[in-house]
């Protein structure tokens, strides 16, 4: 047993869970200080990050031995039998430990080393400039000013310290309205539309109760109506129940009153609470993970876990605002109960409606970083970063990514990153590697340090992008500020397959025809090479002497597309297996390594595997 | 109440096909267009001639906007009265289904259509008499039985020369060479022979001029009960291993009969199961496929979804699509089949098990599962004109009763089965899994489905050859004009123009290559599972003695409580068929080789584009399907520009701009619902339509489900 390994089971069977035939293949399982590594006898690796396993479970004993369940909140679920039930009692007990998590400073990214020179781990950290952000909306401007009120979280802690507000907005107001305000989360800007002139602005439900008012709040909401010149009124959105927002009511909270504020139109959208979500998830969850499941059962588990209508819940909030501001040049105020649950889903799926600078991969980030981190989405307590209270934990942000993923669905043109993008930020949302989503608010993170002492995680997307774009982009479908109009009618809302099925291979399909386009336009590149070439030796040749065509050619031309429209061979360079299926990435930023052994394994067999493995560790 | 635009009396006649007779007419008949409820559409003339009915307004005269992807037999606003599927009326906002002898002449007419689209048209301001002469003449000619004889077939055939010469690349298994050719492209040859014993349809009607048996079979045997209990050849697999189909005896028969019947049955199996062939296996498909009754009914219901008044009436189904679906149980029953067709290819393939299908008349579902196990195992029949082929030898001359499946002539609905539907629906799930492994694309299935109701090609329109051969001799000693030429539905030019064509085919198609043997046997090699077990003994692992000892189960709650659910470990022995369903996904797709479909529940899905088409509530502006299909035709025009400047590079030839004009150029806004509907913009959907699923639970019933649901008060986030 090397000393690197805590643990190490030999003769240890994992289990296809939706095989229906049983299948399984034997192996060595090892536990290190912050991964479980499995490695069949073919080699292949499967590796797990601790903080990424959510539930372990031992089951009965068989007559194989003793079933050991893993399940992770990336929805990989591993199914083990170990030989002997000591072994099994250890492993268990073991990852017990070491995925429970008690303090901040434990967690992976402050011990995550990538072996990157302190420079350019500081660039990276700079790499998204929210001031830049806010520059290239074009605020701020005439009407909308930088506010310091809470340059030292003063008012608002769970707020960034540089905040954007009407420029008619003074001081007074803005703590007035804070103090009216759930958690201080007054009324702010988060996106800002330079041709409607219109706002989105955000911020959490009043403290009106049944009667309360406060001429501050009524101020600040006047202010953002006044900063809009093309329009007197403006929406109020509540994404709450109605319901909810009622019973809040009796708790000193609620929702505006219409009489008290001038000009305001409010509206209640219906996004259910992250309770809901939750035990929503759990149902689809469970529905999905039968083997052999049934249209009908599927069908009917569907409906019933209103999965995809919470989905689309939140997509038809996104696009009531997004009319408000397009059609109407309206602005609008959103909010929830604190402001940084539903809000954040409405209003970063709003401004990716609006703006297609947001559908491309670098303003995906810029996104994420404005509406979700730095408006304080509560990452630690929604992914349970550490060990908390259960009842925190819920997939809202989960659901932005599926969102975002049924818009890709709709548009296959729109978006300049693919699946993979998403599926990878999901996975490091819950993997606790990098700094960027550790803690649940600005505060936090400054205290913990995270930019001095971990990596950031867009850099690193940024390294690789090229397996997230999407071959299909067309930067000519969105020029600047044009409005993606999404149908949010229940057919189009799909089942996320690669999100929840992303571990099971069996449940994938083979070949995407992605692949097929993104080997087309290498395809295409190539050829263009070679003219270039041509054409060089072609001068070449008419400079040296004047004499006939040039016959031969340099490289044959891919033999593949000599016949179009159908290709009439197979094109060689098309992978007819999965292995280079984009979304199981195997690299730097990437701790889920690969299952196979056929990407990147070095030829050299076990050692090398291993050697790799104590290095992830030693990192 | 509606806005009247004062109509431009305007003389617009409609274009008639040869042997088309204009049969009655009405004017000032207004068509909504569907969408929102709202009262706009267009005035035009109502008529109904002998092959279809049709709308005419002055759009349809202008020749501006010409779309790109047309079917030139019929229209936009035409509905060949084959297409009808019913006919309702308003009568004070009530609806009332059509039918026969009308006392009463409603408001608006409402014409449902078999290819899903719907027609609303107002007679409020059509003067009575055209009202009377067009609402029956519509019901009494697309509602009422007729003979085969007035099918507009015969008209057409008899008014229209045939010029078309017929050279297609579709084997039409109407003669005795195109049997021997199919048995030695399969190389069924050894075992099979084509028989010419149905020839003056001596042993049945029902049975083709020519099919292929097993050799062992004698020409006593085939005659001796009109072909039943006789083993008919369907395809033979790469390993010699055959698929058959039988026409069982009727059940409800005297002891004596069965006995004698069972004793035949005995023989035939004897001597098709000893060597040369392979061992023997029979299923009874009527009893392990859902009922014909069972498959209509869930058509029936499913069709339902899609045949939409307003939009008032999409939002309403909206709701609760998933379980609205659900209750259809269509695709529970594609699903079904497509297993079927998984198991008999299993048995074929693997097992090296001949595969008997038995059904009552062997025309039903046995042409549903042997063609799909042929789409699945052959990868000629995923060619366009392989598959043809197929539909021809499986389908048209195979016997399938279109007239009374499709119920054309209106004789019986108790007949009516949409079984071919059955098939393009279950092809459509495989040509949606596997893109790359077939010459067609969806849109060819679509339009597939279409022309089972236009009544110019024979293709659909005969219960069996016999019926077809009679016909078309019959009637030409009357008319001294020779046999009906009909037209077949395979010439796809009468239909379509070429730039029409090119939507039929698949760009990512990549035709068979030569086989390179060496080359596939190292890539499947490398993917196989290694399933045995290197013998180390088990060492035993040190004991880590600082972990304390835990008993809670639960470590974190982000996702269940109850993960053991998720596994099943069921006990039961694995069986053949999911170890051979299995093992192959879990190797790289060939897609020349085999193709099994998944059939997980989300893997079966609709048909989006046959079924909302004409939906405009469906619609993606610039989305969909068809925007992956555009980059893909703009890349590989790219791709061809780019081989052209190749070639002009070599040759030194002076460039000609050989710009062949891009079907889909500045295609970034097409509607998702493309090529079919055109439709104008529209608001992208209802101004709120969030939350209105929860009206129709009750609250506390989500309580109760949501053992989680804190009281709302302390509703955080």
């Amino acid at each position: 047993l090397s000393p690197l390994f805590l643990l190490q089971v030999e003769q240890v069977k994992l289990l296809d869970r939706f095989s229906m035939s049983n299948k399984s293949v034997t192996g060595t399982l090892y536990l290190t200080a912050t991964h479980l590594l499995f490695i069949d006898s073919s080699q292949r690796e499967t590796w797990i990050l601790h903080h990424h396993i959510a539930v372990v479970e031992k089951l009965p004993l068989t007559t194989f031995g003793c079933p050991l369940v893993i399940q992770c909140k990336n929805f990989r679920i591993v199914h083990f039998v170990i030989p002997r039930e000591r072994d099994c009692h250890d492993i268990y007990n073991s990852l017990l430990q070491l995925s429970r998590t008690a303090k901040y400073e434990e967690l992976y990214a402050f011990s995550y080393n990538p072996k990157q020179k302190e420079t350019e781990r500081v660039k990276g950290w700079e790499l998204i400039d929210l001031s830049e952000e806010y520059k290239r909306m074009g605020v701020p401007n005439a009407n909308w000013q930088l506010s310091d009120a809470n340059r030292d979280y003063k008012i608002c802690e769970t707020y960034p310290r540089e905040l954007y507000v009407p420029g008619t907005a003074s001081k007074p107001i803005i703590v007035g309205s804070s103090k009216f305000r759930s958690k201080g989360r007054f009324p702010v800007l988060s996106y800002y539309h330079k041709n409607k002139e219109a706002a989105i602005c955000r911020c959490s439900q009043p403290l009106s109760g049944f009667s309360a008012r406060c001429l501050e709040d009524e101020h600040m909401l006047q202010a953002i109506s006044k900063a809009n010149p093309s329009n007197r009124y403006m929406y109020v959105m509540d994404t709450r129940p109605k319901l909810n927002a009622i019973a809040n009511r009796a708790a000193g909270k609620g929702y505006e009153n219409e009489d008290n504020y001038s000009n305001i139109r409010f509206q209640f959208v219906g996004i259910e609470n992250i309770h809901v979500m939750r035990s929503s998830l759990q149902k689809l969850l469970e529905v999905c993970g039968t083997k052999d499941l049934s249209v009908n059962d599927f069908l009917s588990g569907l409906e019933s876990s209103g999965w995809l209508r919470h989905i689309k819940a939140v997509l038809d909030a996104a696009v009531f605002l997004v009319k408000a501001i397009a059609v109407e040049s309206a602005s609008v105020l959103v909010h929830c109960s604190d402001g940084w649950d539903r809000t954040s889903q409405v209003c970063s799926l709003g401004a990716l409606l609006l703006d297609s600078y947001y559908r491309t991969i670098k303003g995906f980030m810029v996104l994420i970083e404005k509406d979700w981190i730095s408006f304080g989405h509560k990452f630690s307590d929604r992914c349970c970063q550490l060990d908390g209270d259960p009842k925190e934990i819920s997939p809202v942000f989960t659901q932005f990514l599926e969102s975002v993923w049924n818009l890709t669905e709709q548009f296959p043109q729109a978006f300049e990153y693919n699946e993979a993008f998403l599926l990878q930020i999901h996975e490091h949302v819950h993997s606790c590697q990098f700094g960027n989503f550790l803690g649940n608010c600005q505060k936090e993170r400054e205290e913990l340090k995270v930019k001095e002492k971990t990596y950031s995680l867009w850099p690193f997307l940024l390294n690789e992008q090229k397996k997230y774009r999407n071959p299909l982009y067309n930067p000519d479908f969105s020029p600047e500020l044009t409005l993606l109009e999404p149908n949010t009618a229940s057919f189009n809302f799909k089942f996320w397959r690669n999100m929840y099925h992303q571990f099971d291979r069996s449940m994938h399909p083979r070949q995407s025809v992605l692949n097929l386009i993104m080997e087309m336009s290498e395809q295409n590149k190539q050829l263009e090479e070679d003219i270039k070439e041509l054409e060089a030796k072609i001068k070449q040749r008419n400079g040296q002497l004047d004499t006939v065509p040039v016959k031969e050619c340099p490289r044959s031309a891919p033999p593949a597309l000599k016949t179009p429209p159908c290709f009439k061979k197979q094109q060689p360079l098309i992978p007819v297996n999965d292995v280079v299926r984009t979304i199981e990435g195997s690299n730097a930023a990437d701790n889920r390594y690969s299952e196979f052994v056929e990407e990147f394994s070095k030829a050299e067999p076990a050692v090398v595997s291993l050697e790799y493995g104590v290095a992830r560790m030693t990192c | 109440e509606i806005h009247i635009k004062e109509p431009i009396e305007k003389e617009v006649n409609p274009r008639l096909l040869p042997g088309e007779l204009l049969l009655c007419e009405a004017n000032m008949v207004y068509k909504y267009i569907q969408e929102d409820g709202s009262s706009r559409g267009t005035y035009g003339k109502l008529v109904c001639t002998n092959f279809k009915i049709a709308f005419l307004d002055d759009h349809s005269a202008s020749d501006d906007n010409e779309p790109q992807f047309k079917n030139k037999i019929v229209g936009e606003n035409d509905i060949t009265l084959q297409c009808v599927d019913q006919i309702y009326g308003v009568y004070d906002e009530k609806k009332k289904l059509l039918t026969g002898q009308l006392r009463k002449y409603p408001e608006t007419l409402i014409i449902y259509c078999k290819d899903l689209r719907v027609f609303n048209f107002c007679l409020r301001y059509t003067k009575e008499e055209e009202v009377k002469r067009i609402v029956s003449g519509i019901v009494h000619h697309s509602q009422t039985p007729r003979l085969l004889k007035r099918l507009f077939l015969f008209s057409y055939a008899s008014a229209a020369p045939n010029n078309t010469d017929g050279r297609n690349q579709t084997v039409m298994f109407d003669t005795l060479e195109d049997w021997r050719d199919e048995l030695e492209r399969t190389k069924g040859n050894v075992k099979y022979k084509a028989v010419t014993t149905n020839e003056g349809y001596r042993v049945s009607e029902k049975l083709p001029l020519y099919f292929v048996v097993p050799i062992c079979v004698s020409e006593e045997s085939i005659l001796k009960y009109e072909g039943r209990g006789i083993p008919i050849w369907c395809w033979s697999c790469h390993n010699g291993a055959a698929l058959l189909k039988m026409s069982a005896f009727p059940k409800d028969q005297d002891d004596s009969t069965s006995q004698t019947h069972k004793a035949f049955l005995d023989g035939i199996y004897k001597t098709i199961s000893k060597p040369p062939y392979e061992l023997l296996k029979t299923d009874d498909l009527s009893s392990s496929l859902p009922s014909l009754q069972d498959i209509q009914t869930a058509y029936t219901r499913f069709k339902q979804l899609f045949l939409i008044d307003n939009s008032a009436d999409f939002w309403a189904t909206d709701v609760k699509w998933f379980s609205l679906l659900e209750s259809t149980n269509w695709l529970e029953i594609i699903r079904r089949v497509l297993k079927k067709a998984i198991e008999v290819a299993e048995c074929l393939e693997r097992q090296h098990t001949n595969v008997l299908l038995i059904e009552e008349s062997a025309t039903d579902l046995c042409c549903v599962i042997s063609s799909l196990v042929q789409v699945m195992m052959d990868s000629h029949s995923r060619t366009k004109s392989g598959f043809q082929s197929l539909i021809q030898k499986e389908w048209v001359i195979g016997g399938h009763g279109f007239l009374d499946r499709c119920n054309h002539l209106h004789k019986s609905d108790k007949e009516e089965v949409p079984l071919f539907l059955l098939l393009l629906n279950c092809v459509w799930q495989l040509v949606q899994q596997y893109p790359p492994a077939f010459e067609f694309t969806e849109t060819y299935l679509t339009v597939l489905s279409d022309s089972l109701y236009v009544p110019i090609f024979s293709t659909f329109f005969f219960n069996s050859q016999h019926q077809k051969d009679t016909s078309t001799s019959g009637e030409s000693l009357k008319t001294q004009s020779g046999p009906f030429r009909f037209l077949t539905v395979w010439d796809w030019s009468v239909q379509f123009d070429p730039k029409a064509l090119a939507f039929l085919n698949n760009p990512l198609y990549a035709e068979k290559p030569k086989p390179d043997k060496s080359q596939r046997k190292t890539a499947r090699f490398k993917h196989q599972r290694q399933l045995s077990l290197p013998l180390t003994a088990t060492k035993s692992s040190t004991k880590r003695g600082f972990f304390r000892e835990e008993t809670d189960h639960l470590i974190k709650n982000i996702l269940g409580k109850r993960i053991g659910k998720f596994i099943n470990s069921s006990d039961e022995p694995p069986n053949s068929f999911r170890e051979f369903y299995d093992s192959w996904h879990s190797k790289p797709v060939d897609y020349h080789g085999l193709l099994l479909p998944r059939i997980d529940g989300p893997e079966i899905k609709v048909w989006a584009q046959r079924y909302l088409r004409w939906i405009p509530e469906a619609q993606l502006h610039g989305g969909g399907t068809i925007a992956t299909t555009a980059k893909i035709l703009d890349l590989m025009e790219e791709v061809q520009s780019l081989q052209v400047k190749m070639d002009e590079e070599h040759s030194q030839a002076i460039s000609v701009g050989v710009h062949s004009v891009p079907l889909l150029r500045n295609s970034a806004r097409l509607s998702s619902l493309f090529p079919f509907a055109l439709l104008q913009r529209q608001s992208i959907k209802p101004a709120l339509p969030t939350s209105t699923w929860k009206d129709l639970e009750d609250e506390d019933d989500l309580v109760k489900r949501d053992d989680e649901f804190v009281d709302p008060s302390g509703d955080i986030s």
